[in-house]
């Protein structure tokens, strides 16, 4: 136990380190709302699950990343800061989502022996993300114009849900699976069986054939369920994945003008998404329907300021969807452009630990799906944070780890045992970059 | 004191955790990846490299594989010169004083289940290390090539020679491009392996 | 695998990229225009920011306050010690009046807020504003249109400065905030008090446009003050007749403003061609919306600017055609006359003093360019001092003071004709200009006349002239 203790030194104290920071923002907010200071226990709780999650980690084998788990740590004592301020009940909510990812990342851990033994799945991951993907749109619960639940059992039974959730959340870790799975066993074929088309090295048709028919078939459904950020998100892993697995920048090229000429299509076609870059493009158009979330989230921003309007001065009221898709924005109002700065950061230490897993996999199973996962991360957090900043146009999407939600929380947690799997499996100790 | 001065301050005081946070994990970060570029690039700048000429060289690896094959190795018969072997250590219970002992790699980490932290590996005039059973220092890990490294003494130095191991040996964190001198207490990483080397 | 590594670390790059864009914008947004959207008209935090700083007061030249603000348990409200007489100045909320327009000032947000005013200035307090209006003369105009609908507008003669700024029918903020009922009552009255018809209301200029046709000729040197004409109560021109209330006989230019003749004025048409007369109305920034920080229309001369019609260059000569205008356009040409052809920009903020009693903005006097000669300024300031000494403007002759002026009604689909005056005083050395128009009250002399010779009065005494 003791040496354990001494080789993740590093990780417990930035856990501590994470809780002590938590513990002060929740005293903060008992005060500021008034909320009996016992509370407090609820916010620790949240760091509490994934300090217990890492010590489990280290039972089974301590040899995995240390960063990322502190990194989380404090995005989701954060996240779960603003969301107490906001809304009690999704709060005490988010706890029990926080707590079941972390104990499903221990299990997930635990259950994979090998990481590289998931490479056989991917065809079974494959036909499980399409699966999902048609159910919800065929039994799909539409909830604020789209159509991105699913619920079990489905509704028209006359039974209470007992379940529901958001299948693109999982689709997303089960893409990750497929595409590496492909590509990695198919590296050599892909990367020396080309041919030229139009002066650039283009792999065969029949290579990348099914890779391209599911993510032009999900993308389509994507779209038609409108639901832009899933669709940004998944063009870019196909794009990543793609560029990982022929090695050649002509890729990148296309993948540009590809995603060019979707948009310029995707806006002339679907009514929806023209309102959308419409809205982005000047909010002042129509600053009470749809330009209003834009705008609450810059008026936020603005209010913010450099140093933020303070912790649990009920900031943030006013934002549309403020404890999901423009959580960040009530953060950046909260804690003003030092916090934001600060929260950016940490999700781009996330991303870069990610990625370093990737890079440092001896495995290219490992390493394709590590940076898969990583793409999606980081992607995902760009996407949403920079839809709030008006730097895209807005699209409905979670802020991993952040937004209140459980399929996000805990599909967040499954890539999160996932990485550290693959950290643990696919990583040489000497490799290992620990001191 | 009033709630909003309390509030102000406390802002101050959590954003100041957040960026020590934040500071602390890069500040980790950035030391790996440092570690990691120079691992990289440390080919070029190993700096205790030993030079010899090529034909040496080439003795020196068949001598290796001689060394190989045989499980106790004359010492002498490694090297052109003998080099005086350091006398046995005698178990000294003294705890004050420490005697000389004989050059070893003590096991820091290991993934082989007969090899725990601590044991103790008595290093003979040529060692050659590797997952296969003809080597004379077997490790049971994946990540180790089956002809992985040759440690062994020349004009009185102790050499470490990687045998181009798919996945490298690291002394002290930096990849060994050819071969290192080693000194005391280097720390030699292999796939999942870690020793460090004791002199004396 | 080291190719893949490498590959990885590629793409890596772009998120790498993405997020230090994201810290950059977010500065962008949170810093730099942070200030401008704090103070956005759609941010509702601004209406809560009113509630809990302190805002500014707005005062008249004389230091009376026009708008008050008091601490109740719901934080900051306005008051309205001035009522009714300064209801379009101050508007009911912070979404009407000068409370929306000067907004910034009075909350101390966009460009006047200092980042730093956190830490120094303690609580936020607002500026207060102190207008270049006189309540009094506020007061008296709103108290001679009471019953009827229209508006006064009286600047200073070489500043710009608005005097008096009244739109009737009037309302009292107050009370109609403090009844549902009354609130009901005043946003359904047909009569529309809430609008300010000084800025926003078009109405045809009639006669008074004669002005400007005048003032277009003769600056084109086409015909000068003497040059004859004949009037034989009627006029056709290519079809469409035009009548004068009586036959004038022989006039000379100044006569036929004296008298308003409308066929000497309609004839002008053989002089000028459409452009010519648009581009005088430009020059006079007669139909240009007015830079208050208050919302203003843009008038227009109609089909004129696009279309070359004899018969409606003649009609609008003389006032009639399709022109439409506001006020204070009236009155920002007159202004112009009045301060030998420069014309000015008509301001209402005189200065805005911070909370530390530091003025942080101050009017200045603003010229718009040239839009006639002096000469032809000096020629019309006399022919509108003959309209008053002798012609149909002698209603608002004030003793001891030489008045200059032009009345005019002007006929519209509504009932009887707008009744029309605008004019300036003294004519020696103009210290004020007065434009009154009241709709539906027949000609010039008759309700406008009267109402402008009051205010000018008033502000003239108050100036000391008189």
């Amino acid at each position: 136990m003791r040496s354990i203790l001494q080789r993740r030194r590093t990780e417990l104290l930035l856990l501590l380190f994470a809780a002590a920071l938590v513990a002060e923002g929740g005293a903060l907010v008992c005060l500021g709302m008034g909320y009996p200071v016992w509370r407090l226990t609820r916010g620790l709780s949240v760091v509490g699950g994934i300090i217990a999650g890492a010590l489990m980690l280290d039972l089974a084998d301590p040899r995995r990343d240390r960063w990322l788990l502190p990194l989380v740590a404090v995005i989701s004592g954060l996240g779960f800061l603003l969301l107490w301020q906001l809304d009690e009940r999704s709060a005490s909510r988010q706890i029990v989502w926080m707590l079941t990812g972390s104990g499903i990342m221990v299990a997930v851990y635990y259950l994979i022996e090998d990481v590289r033994d998931l490479a056989r799945l991917k065809y079974t991951s494959g036909v499980l993300a399409l699966l999902l993907v048609g159910l919800t749109l065929a039994f799909g619960v539409e909830r604020g114009g789209a159509r991105l639940w699913l619920s079990i059992p489905p509704p028209g039974l006359g039974l209470r849900p007992l379940i529901t959730f958001q299948p693109t959340e999982l689709v997303k870790v089960l893409m990750c699976i497929f595409l590496a799975g492909y590509v990695a066993e198919r590296a050599e074929l892909l990367r020396e069986d080309t041919r030229r088309v139009a002066g650039l090295q283009m792999p065969r048709l029949r290579h990348i054939a099914p890779l391209v028919l599911m993510v032009v078939f999900s993308l389509t459904i994507f779209v038609g369920q409108r639901d832009l950020g899933a669709a940004v998100l998944f063009f870019g892993l196909f794009v990543a994945m793609t560029y990982l697995a022929t090695g050649h920048k002509s890729y990148a090229a296309v993948a540009l003008v590809l995603f060019v000429a979707g948009g310029v299509g995707a806006y002339l076609w679907f009514p929806h998404v023209r309102t959308r870059v419409d809205m982005w493009a000047n909010p002042w158009l129509e600053p009470t329907e749809g330009g209003y979330q834009i705008l609450q989230s810059l008026f936020a921003l603005a209010e913010g300021g450099l140093l933020g309007t303070g912790f649990a001065t009920g900031g943030g009221g006013s934002i549309p969807a403020a404890t999901t898709d423009l959580i960040f924005a009530v953060g950046a109002q909260q804690l003003g452009l030092a916090g934001a700065v600060a929260i950016v950061l940490l999700f781009a230490l996330a991303a870069h630990r990610s990625f370093s897993i990737a890079w440092q996999a001896t495995d290219s199973f490992g390493a394709l799906l590590a940076a898969g996962l990583a793409v999606v991360f980081s992607l995902q957090t760009l996407v949403i944070i920079g839809g709030v900043t008006k730097l895209i146009p807005l699209t409905g999407i979670t802020l991993p780890f952040m937004s209140y939600g459980g399929t996000s929380v805990v599909v967040n947690f499954i890539a999160l045992a996932l990485l550290l799997a693959v950290s643990r499996d696919c990583i040489p100790h000497g490799l290992r970059s620990e001191h | 004191m009033d709630l909003t001065v309390v509030l102000t301050m406390g802002k101050y005081v959590l954003l100041a955790v957040l960026y020590g946070f934040v500071f602390a994990v890069f500040r980790g970060i950035i030391g790996q990846l440092l570690a990691e570029s120079r691992r990289e690039t440390g080919g070029v700048r190993v700096r205790r490299r030993v030079a010899r000429p090529r034909a040496e060289r080439r003795r020196a690896r068949e001598v290796a594989a001689d060394a190989a094959t045989r499980p106790e190795p004359e010492p002498t018969a490694a090297e052109d010169r003998p080099v005086p072997q350091p006398p046995p250590a005698p178990a000294s219970e003294e705890p004050m004083r420490e005697e000389p002992r004989a050059p070893r790699l003590v096991v820091i980490e290991s993934d082989d289940e007969e090899r725990a932290a601590g044991d103790e590996v008595p290093l003979s005039a040529a060692v050659t290390v590797g997952r296969s059973e003809e080597n004379s220092l077997r490790l049971r890990d994946r990540f180790v090539s089956s002809r992985h490294a040759l440690i062994c003494l020349r004009d009185g130095r102790r050499i470490l020679v990687d045998r181009g191991s798919t996945n490298g040996t690291f002394v002290n964190g930096e990849r060994v491009e050819d071969e290192v001198e080693l000194r005391d207490r280097d720390r030699i990483a292999m796939g999942n392996t870690v020793f460090e080397y004791r002199a004396r | 695998m080291r190719q893949l590594s490498r590959d990885i670390k590629r793409v890596a790059l772009v998120p790498a990229v993405g997020f230090a864009v994201l810290c950059l914008h977010l500065g962008y947004w949170q810093v730099l225009r942070a200030p401008e959207l704090r103070a956005d008209e759609y941010n509702s935090r601004a209406e809560d920011r009113l509630r809990a700083t302190e805002p500014g007061r707005m005062y008249d030249s004389d230091s009376e306050l026009l708008l008050g603000a008091e601490e109740t348990p719901r934080g900051w409200e306005r008051t309205y010690p001035a009522g009714e007489y300064v209801c379009h100045l101050t508007g009911y909320n912070t979404k009407s009046g000068l409370q929306r327009g000067l907004r910034d000032a009075f909350l101390n947000v966009g460009r006047y807020e200092k980042p730093w005013a956190e830490f120094v200035e303690g609580p936020l307090q607002g500026n207060d504003v102190v207008l270049t209006v006189d309540l009094d003369a506020q007061k008296r105009a709103t108290r001679l249109l009471r019953g009827h609908r229209g508006a006064v507008v009286a600047l200073g003669g070489h500043t710009g400065a608005v005097l008096a700024l009244v739109s009737a029918p009037a309302y009292d903020p107050q009370a109609i905030l403090e009844s549902a009922w009354d609130f009901k009552l005043f946003q359904e009255d047909p009569n529309t008090p809430e609008y300010n018809r000084a800025l926003m209301g078009l109405y045809p200029p009639g006669s008074v446009l004669k002005v400007l046709t005048a003032a277009a000729v003769l600056d084109l040197g086409r015909v000068n003050r003497d040059t004859r004409f004949e009037c034989t109560g009627e006029l056709e021109i290519k079809g469409a007749e035009i009548h004068c209330p009586r036959a004038h006989g022989t006039v000379t230019l100044d006569e036929a403003l004296q008298v308003s003749c409308n066929t000497t004025f309609a004839r002008m048409a053989e002089y000028l061609v459409s452009e010519e007369l648009v581009d005088y109305a430009q020059r006079f920034a007669l139909t240009e919306p007015a830079s208050l920080p208050m919302p203003s229309r843009s008038g227009g001369l109609g089909d004129l600017a696009d279309r070359d019609s004899e018969v409606l260059l003649a009609e609008t000569a003389f006032g009639q055609g399709q022109a439409q205008v506001t006020p204070l356009g009236i009155a920002r040409m007159t202004l112009a006359i009045a301060n030998g052809g420069q014309v000015l920009e008509p301001y209402i903020v005189e200065r805005v003093v911070s909370p530390t009693g530091r003025t942080v903005a101050q009017a200045r006097a603003r010229e718009l360019g040239r839009a006639v000669s002096a000469e032809t300024a000096q020629t019309l300031a006399g022919m509108m001092t003959n309209v008053v000494e002798e012609g149909t403007g002698t209603v608002a002759q004030i003793r001891g003071v030489t008045v200059a002026g032009k009345t005019g009604s002007a006929e519209n689909p509504e009932g009887a004709p707008h009744s029309w005056f605008t004019g300036f005083a003294p004519v020696e050395r103009p210290g004020v200009v007065v434009t009154v128009v009241v709709e539906n009250a027949g000609a010039g002399s008759e309700a406008a006349a009267p109402i402008a010779r009051e205010v000018m009065a008033h502000l003239l005494h108050r100036a000391g002239v008189r």
